[in-house]
């Protein structure tokens, strides 16, 4: 069946020179969507049978100089829980989705109100009062519909977190208050999944990721009697290009952690202070 | 960020200090946000020293060649 499957996709690919002169299988996503007619397979088992055997599905062709087939594959095969679908969380499922995580759980439990358009890439003037992770995993559909979305309208407690989160190779902070992120920080640590931090308020965002083990988000923010759960967002706002930028930088992160490649944000803050154009290193070792 | 050398005695007193020379700026950026509660640096912010919160710390006091961060409190996503 494999060499099967082997025969088909690479029957309707067709060669190409890539950018650098090398020679390279390219299938179209018309084309990876009939092989998958052809072989009664989904549309991601047919990408990963794909580069599985050298043919580079075209969406991915400018993957492919930074994360390689290993790395995509390594993509299409993960599973990265996005808790929270608003500012940050939009644009991180947005670009997960088009970098091809095979798998993504979106967890958020509210609607879209107006105060949202100036920032959330999933809200627009038709979506008011819908549903974030309905319309968040119909987005992702529209941009890569090999993408297999769990939409979970949940509100995250401590009696849910871990089954929300079972299963996910990554879990990524788009969360709006402290106490949910320590009940998310907990439950990656139970279950053994790195989890990217990001938080933003007016011109500024701060990013980290924090491996089980390592200080986390107690080291930042303390713990106690007296523990804020909110911060200065709820003087400065949050304007339209902070959570795009921050969100970035967090999907840069699960990127790195899936794929292997480059440093991570490990033990160490990295606070964005756009106003003033400055980036600083916090070190919490 | 900006960096300061200061010569006190514990956190609260550096934070004083910070708030002094400091806080005049930051009221200006709360009040242009259309902020008029007067509030401290102190208040809006993670305060590490020595890389540790000082939450989860019980002595304040601070030596030679102590290391302060002080981080505005984020929770927005």
């Amino acid at each position: 069946m494999r060499g099967y499957t082997a025969k088909i996709v690479r029957r309707y690919s067709k060669q190409a020179i890539s950018g650098s002169g090398q020679k390279v299988r390219l299938i179209s996503l018309a084309d990876s969507r009939s092989a998958a007619s052809h072989l009664g397979l989904t549309p991601l088992q047919v990408e990963i049978a794909c580069l599985e055997n050298g043919v580079v599905p075209m969406r991915y062709q400018r993957n492919m100089g930074s994360v390689g087939i290993e790395g995509q594959l390594k993509l299409l095969h993960s599973t990265v829980a996005v808790c929270g679908a608003g500012g940050l969380g939009g644009t991180v499922i947005e670009l997960l989705a088009r970098q091809g995580i095979g798998h993504l759980v979106i967890i958020d439990n509210g609607r879209f109100v107006e105060n949202n358009l100036n920032r959330q890439v999933m809200s627009d003037e038709e979506v008011l009062r819908k549903s974030k992770v309905r319309i968040a995993a119909g987005r992702v559909s529209r941009i890569n519909s090999a993408v297999v979305v769990r939409a979970l309208s949940a509100y995250i407690d401590q009696s849910n977190i871990d089954s929300l989160l079972k299963g996910a190779d990554v879990a990524v902070d788009a969360l709006d208050s402290l106490d949910t992120r320590l009940t998310v920080e907990a439950s990656c640590r139970r279950l053994k999944i790195p989890f990217v931090h990001g938080a933003i308020a007016g011109f500024s965002g701060q990013v980290m990721t924090i491996l089980p083990g390592d200080k986390g988000l107690a080291a930042v923010y303390g713990l106690g009697p007296g523990r804020d759960t909110r911060g200065i967002e709820t003087i400065t706002g949050n304007p339209s290009a902070t959570p795009a930028i921050i969100a970035a930088w967090e999907v840069q992160e699960v990127v790195k952690l899936i794929t292997g490649t480059g440093s991570l944000l490990r033990d160490r803050l990295l606070f964005l202070d756009f106003a003033g154009g400055s980036l600083d290193e916090i070190s919490l070792v | 960020m900006e960096k300061v050398t200061l010569q006190a005695v514990t956190v609260e007193d550096a934070l004083e200090q910070v708030e002094a020379v400091y806080g005049h700026g930051y009221h200006a950026r709360l009040l242009k946000s259309g902020i008029t509660e007067k509030r401290k640096i102190a208040d809006d912010s993670n305060v590490l020293l020595n890389r540790i919160h000082i939450r989860q710390l019980t002595d304040h006091s601070l030596k030679d060649g102590d290391h302060l961060d002080i981080i505005p409190r984020f929770a927005g996503g």
